[in-house]
């Protein structure tokens, strides 16, 4: 077989625009997985995955193709997810490829993400296929849709190919695309060893599975591997390819996508943007590796009950292994004990962490509010601190002055809704920077916003008020200087260090409030007064009592039915055990999201 | 000053007056008395219309199956007793309406009772009633047939109140009910009410009160309303019909019944109980001594050997069950739906909230410590310090006690018993 057989290729879209199921079509049309087999989204192979029906980790699967030309080719497709939380998976994979799918929802059109994995994709000087998909749909309008399509890439209307991913129909035409318009990599078997580790996984058997595109020279089965970047070397367990399940090879080599199953232990000992050569012909210089992901979001993670604290330990270090992005480190909290501070990529990305947590380590968890990283210039000596926890920001007469970051932010969206998203945006501190009409009755609207204001609710309220139309994607531009205060609360009189918020002068007073209030609602009534204030500096600014309880009992116990009653205080007991004290006060673990609730437009 | 001796021979010091000593010798000796002595529940699943807040095990289209289960139920009481006819002190008509059984229908039922079990001459027996079902020639048969006390729903003498509750009947029928009682020879009357309900304010509940006492009842029970899931109440909440009850006017309400009763010359015994002197009532002091029952009829609980059990709840399977012939055993019959055998730990928790209820007498430390071969503070020390300091229970004179802080936050001190 020679090596211009080889196609390696990804599909890019928005959220939902259809890639898993596209790829469900290709897997099926190509016999690498038989009908009976079939399931939906079968590259979603997460729980949550398959319950949120979204793609979180790219995957990557190779296909036979015997094509109109009738030469057979092998086909390595890798699957990305659409959110923008996940932009540096789709970066990865296009590293790896020579082309990309272009999936564009016939009812949708193109919308913020289009356009970001578009860019990143003719970045990456990839060969773009425009694929319209969801044809079988009533509001199909895959003429226009193309048309978008044109006026955007440049791809000529006549060029993108109707499809229905649901039905099948047309998906041959794409497969076709594929081997006609994608190059063939460029491949040097006699070179050392250099294989980009573009994604992992752990397994408990055969340790880190790292996913490699060979770019130049090739691997035996039992030759030992050295990791570039750290000198690393180890005797793999296994090298293979997805089919899609991993299925042993004796050889990859250049050109191909693959798995290398390095028996290792730790992540750190094989990083994604990692290079690997062989031990023993070693390649010199790294393949030009992926840029570190750098967390935007902070959050606290706890244990509900302070002896899980060593295996939900366990588990972020296992979930880094399948997720690079996720960073973490030990924190205490006088309110909430021992825990961890996590970094995620954005809330969407914190929430699907949080969650696997629950689900696959049966942890219960306390988070606190998220928050960003913020920078803080020291008098005198100028040393930037940097800040991952509210409650670590000094005291305002040590410092010069801090800084947070600000995001660029693309909103694409019909015309009609350019109010409603101005004003959500002023709300928020945002500045508008300028507007394009890529299509008619479309806009994208850019902006630059504080990424504070942004990590909420920012995206649920843009979807709910332009009622699901309008898109979004963002990236990080830079830190700047901002009149910042934290807003401190005291329970008890007691501060909490885990309700801290850092928050802009001007809305100190306004939020304060409101989260008093929320608190007053979450904290359950006590055997005593509670007082809850919050305060800025010294000053109080906004303060609530939670009276003392006075009633608490059950009524009447029918004919000696003392097993109900039990069960009710049984429940009681429960509900107080996952209360955190602050002092002596029982506080439930949802008041530490109360924060959460405090914008009320 | 007076010593016990308990199962270690170890001797125990409990203090206090002469009075004291006495009170608490005749406690004793009434205990070993009642101690092989049981009280019976019999649980009459029928109402005509459930009201508003009801979560009880009760039907309202059921009637036609009123002789059947009278039948069922001699079966069980057979099933139970096997051969032995235990004594038994007490026994409670429960429901349901158990006024809504025809006279034949109890007759049924009490004849297996006394062929069955050794019912004291002085036996308490209460029926439950809802005023309106009973009229002079039902209250006669009934006493005929040894009904000896009755316990009447009235739950409010607010006409708002009883029809956001969707009771039958008008205070005045409450009024009727306790004339005609007494008319008959039944003089032992309890009179329920309820406070806590949405709407209800501290002036209504006052004027409910003193209607009650109006009618001097020898028993007061007033229960704080809970609005139960899967009532018509718990809806309303929901849909905003109703708001939901201040748990502070409950509170109030219950500091205004708790003065007011006192000023009338009623015992508060039990939390939601008040009995003029000598009225207790024997069969829920069972309950609230942890003591043993045994539980009959459709849904019913019983409590006896170390085992608390069930009936299945559905009344034709009920009456199915009872034609089956193998009984499991005493205490159970072919009707029972679970049983269990309780632990130590869990006969400890059980002492405490239920013998906690009783306010005077509270916890008997030497009791609990003969009984279970451990002291209550070397099991319950660190809750029992903790409650203490918040003053919602006292330890006094070898008793452990609630407070009138604690009163009325019983679960706050129960669960931590579990
Ligand atoms: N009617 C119709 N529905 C489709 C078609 N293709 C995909 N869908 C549906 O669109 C939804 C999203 O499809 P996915 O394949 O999960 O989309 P995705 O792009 O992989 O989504 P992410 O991974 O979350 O970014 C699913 O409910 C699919 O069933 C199509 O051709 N026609
Ligand atoms: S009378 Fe008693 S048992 Fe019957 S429905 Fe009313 S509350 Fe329920
Ligand atoms: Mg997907």
């Amino acid at each position: 077989m020679t090596q211009s057989n080889i196609r390696n290729f990804c599909i890019i879209a928005h959220i939902d625009h259809g890639k898993s199921t596209l790829a469900d079509r290709l897997l099926q049309l190509t016999g690498a997985i038989s009908d009976r087999e079939m399931q939906e989204q079968v590259l979603d192979s997460m729980d949550l995955e398959r319950e949120k029906g979204v793609t979180i980790k790219a995957s990557a699967v190779r296909m036979n193709y015997t094509a109109q030309d009738g030469r057979d080719y092998i086909l390595n497709l890798i699957d990305t997810p659409g959110h923008v939380d996940f932009g540096y998976e789709v970066s990865r994979a296009l590293k790896s490829c020579e082309g990309a799918i272009l999936v564009v929802d016939a009812t949708q059109g193109i919308e913020a993400q289009t356009l970001a994995n578009l860019y990143l994709g003719v970045e990456a000087g990839l060969e773009i296929i425009p694929v319209i998909n969801k044809i079988d749909l009533p509001a199909a309008l895959p003429d226009d849709v193309a048309e978008e399509v044109e006026n955007i890439t440049g791809i000529p209307a006549e060029d993108a190919i109707p499809i229905s991913a649901k039905t099948g129909e047309n998906v041959e035409a794409v497969l076709e695309a594929v081997v006609k318009h994608i190059p063939p990599p460029t491949i040097n078997t006699d070179l050392p060893l250099r294989a980009l580790v573009f994604d992992s996984h752990y397994d408990s058997y055969k340790g880190v599975i790292a996913y490699v595109r060979i770019f130049e020279g090739a691997i035996e089965k039992r030759q030992w591997i050295k990791m570039l970047s750290n000198d690393v070397t180890v005797e793999p367990i296994e090298i293979g390819v997805f089919s899609p399940a991993m299925k042993p090879v004796d050889r990859l080599q250049a050109g191909e996508v693959g798995y290398i199953a390095t028996g290792l232990k730790t992540v750190r000992e094989c990083r994604v943007g990692d290079t690997i050569t062989l031990r023993d012909q070693p390649a010199t210089d790294p393949l030009p590796g992926f840029q570190r992901v750098k967390p935007m979001v902070f959050a606290g993670f706890y244990p509900s009950e302070g002896e899980d604290y060593a295996i939900l330990k366990e588990a972020l270090e296992k979930l880094q292994l399948n997720d690079a992005s996720l960073v973490f480190e030990p924190e205490t909290s006088s309110a909430l004990n021992f825990g961890f501070r996590c970094g995620f990529l954005g809330l969407f990305h914190m929430e699907i962490i949080q969650e696997r947590l629950e689900r696959e380590y049966d942890l219960d968890l306390v988070a606190t509010a998220p928050s960003v990283r913020y920078e803080v210039v020291m008098s005198g000596t100028g040393e930037v601190r940097i800040i991952n926890s509210p409650a670590d920001l000094p005291d305002p007469a040590t410092f010069d002055e801090v800084r947070e970051p600000w995001m660029d932010v693309h909103i694409f969206t019909p015309e009609e809704y350019y109010g409603v998203i101005m004003d959500m945006v002023i709300k928020r501190r945002g500045i508008l920077i300028g507007q394009e009409y890529p299509a008619p009755g479309r806009v994208v609207l850019h902006y630059e916003l504080p990424l504070a204001e942004m990590i909420v609710d920012f995206y649920d309220k843009l979807k709910s008020g332009t009622r699901g139309y309008a898109s979004m994607d963002y990236e990080f531009k830079e830190y700047r200087a901002s009149n910042l205060v934290k807003l401190e609360v005291l329970v008890n009189k007691t501060p909490v260090d885990a309700l801290a918020m850092i928050v802009h002068t001007e809305d100190a007073y306004h939020r304060g409030q409101k989260l008093v209030s929320a608190l007053k609602e979450k904290i359950p009534r006590q055997m005593f007064e509670v007082p809850i204030q919050a305060a800025v500096g010294n000053r109080v600014i906004s303060r609530a009592n939670v009276k003392a309880m006075r009633k608490d009992v059950l009524a009447k116990c029918y004919g000696g039915d003392i097993t109900r009653k039990k069960k009710l205080l049984e429940k009681q007991k429960k509900g107080k055990k996952r209360m955190k004290m602050i002092g002596s006060v029982e506080v439930p673990q949802e008041a530490f999201m109360s924060v959460l609730q405090l914008n009320d437009d | 000053m007076i010593r016990y001796a308990d199962s270690e021979d170890n001797l125990i010091l409990v203090a206090g007056n002469r009075l004291q000593v006495i009170h608490h010798l005749l406690l004793a000796t009434c205990h070993l008395l009642l101690m092989n002595s049981l009280s019976l529940y019999l649980h009459i699943p029928f109402c005509r219309h459930r009201c508003a807040y009801c979560d009880f095990n009760t039907y309202t289209s059921l009637a036609d199956l009123q002789p059947d289960y009278a039948a069922a139920l001699a079966a069980e009481v057979q099933q139970v007793a096997g051969a032995e006819r235990r004594p038994a002190h007490t026994l409670f008509f429960g429901g349901g309406t158990p006024s809504l059984m025809t006279p034949g229908e109890l007759e049924v039922i009490l004849t297996a009772v006394h062929t069955h079990f050794t019912i004291s001459e002085t036996a308490e027996i209460t029926m439950e009633a809802n005023p309106g079902t009973v009229d002079l020639a039902y209250l006669t048969a009934i006493h005929n047939l040894g009904v000896n006390r009755m316990s009447f729903g009235a739950q409010s003498a607010n006409p708002g109140e009883l029809a956001l509750l969707e009771r039958e009947h008008d205070f005045a029928a409450v009024v009727t009910a306790v004339q005609l009682a007494r008319q008959t020879g039944i003089t032992n009357l309890n009179v329920d009410l309820i406070y806590g309900v949405p709407g209800q304010t501290l002036a209504s509940w006052a004027e409910s009160v003193q209607a009650v006492l109006a009618l001097q009842p020898a028993h007061l029970s007033l229960y704080c309303l809970t609005i139960e899931p899967g009532t018509p109440m718990k809806r309303w909440l929901e849909n905003g019909r109703i708001s939901p009850p201040d748990p502070d006017l409950a509170a109030d309400q219950y500091a205004l019944a708790c003065e007011q009763l006192a000023a009338h010359g009623y015992d508060h015994y039990e939390i939601s109980n008040w009995a003029l002197p000598g009225y207790a009532c024997a069969h829920n002091l069972t309950y609230w001594r942890n003591g043993e029952y045994l539980g009959l009829g459709a849904g019913a609980h019983g409590h006896t050997a170390s085992i608390r059990y069930e009936v299945v709840k559905q009344p034709r399977v009920y009456i199915r069950r009872l034609q089956q012939a193998e009984p499991p055993g005493y205490p159970l019959s072919t009707a029972v739906a679970a049983h269990h055998t309780l632990t130590r730990q869990e006969q400890m928790t059980d002492t405490l909230i239920t013998q906690l209820r009783l306010l005077d007498e509270g916890v008997d430390m030497a009791a609990f410590a003969q009984k279970f071969g451990q002291s209550l503070l070397d099991v319950y020390g660190q809750p029992i310090d903790q409650l203490v300091e918040w003053e919602l229970l006292s330890l006094a004179d070898g008793r452990l006690r609630l407070t009138p802080k604690g009163w009325f936050l019983s679960n706050q001190v129960f669960y931590r018993f579990l």
